[in-house]
């Protein structure tokens, strides 16, 4: 077996390893919110999304929080 | 023709050489492969499983704390996809917030989001712009009922419908989607060292 051969089977037995482990990860909903209790965010690679409030008595900025959110159409144009 | 015997002697030791080599080019064929396939498998884990809760309402109508669901979780560490959406009118806005409550409808996190809807004119002329949903993907790590507890704030006086949709989804993307990024930029990384595709290219660019 060449050295090529031997370099090829070692790479795609790690990547195939690698991602099978990641499917059991993904199938628990790894990076979600909730995924690491409710407590914390999501995962870093996780974007785009809403704002998250995890303390009910602290949510300033939100509609159910203390403060009102002042605004309204901003983010137009 | 025939070579000297130190010429030969040379060129068998380059064979030797050549074939003692990991050729870069097969690996990084490996990387590749397996970089495609993980974002592929991304997009997979992202579709929709299982019945979709689905509910719309007036949002004249919404009294505030409105509550929705139950959303029925069988397994643990079920991944779901929580989507808000309105059609907002024109020159309107809404701060449109989900409390997440347990089976007893205690508090668990919230998450929220301004949804809006413009119009103007300006120097390029006349522009509609607007954001009329978002969503949001959580997991829920014990099986059981959970609610929805949903708040507005904004223009609730006018007549347009808020809808809610909670979908199963078969998993999380990011582990996949992260695994096809990194294994795609080695892949590309060891292609580039073997083979000087984009170096080539750059050179064509600029020779021309």
């Amino acid at each position: 077996m060449t050295k090529t051969a031997k370099a090829m089977l070692i790479t795609v037995v790690l990547l195939a390893v690698i991602f099978l482990t990641l499917m059991a990860v993904a199938s628990n909903g790894y990076g979600y919110v909730g995924y690491y209790g409710y407590h914390r965010g999501p995962s870093f690679f996780y974007w785009g999304g809403p704002s998250i409030y995890h303390d009910r008595n602290n949510r300033g900025g939100s509609a159910g929080g203390p403060s009102l959110r002042g605004g309204g159409p901003g983010s137009g144009k | 023709m025939a070579y000297k015997f130190s010429k030969r002697r040379e060129q068998n030791r380059k064979i030797d050489h050549d074939s003692d080599r990991v050729d870069l080019g097969f690996i990084a064929a490996a990387f590749i492969v397996f970089g495609l396939l993980g974002l592929l498998t991304s997009l997979i884990y992202s579709v929709d499983v299982g019945p979709t809760f689905r509910q719309s309402l007036a949002a004249n109508n919404v009294e505030n704390k409105k509550e929705f669901g139950p959303i029925r979780v069988l397994k643990f560490n079920q991944a779901y996809e929580v989507i808000i959406s309105a059609d907002i009118p024109i020159q309107k806005w809404a701060f449109i917030e989900g409390e997440v409550l347990d089976g007893n409808k205690e508090y668990l996190f919230a998450f929220g989001k301004e949804l809006w809807h413009e119009k103007g004119r300006d120097s390029d002329g006349y522009w509609v712009e607007k954001e009329n949903s978002y969503s949001l993907k959580t997991t829920f790590p014990k099986p059981g009922n959970y609610y929805l507890r949903l708040n507005l704030q904004g223009d609730v006086k006018s007549d347009y419908t808020v809808i809610v949709r909670v979908t199963k989804k078969l998993g999380s993307s990011i582990p996949h989607f992260i695994f096809g990024i990194i294994a795609l930029l080695i892949g590309i990384v060891l292609n580039e060292i073997r083979n000087r595709f984009f170096h080539r290219i750059l050179m064509a660019v600029t020779d021309d």
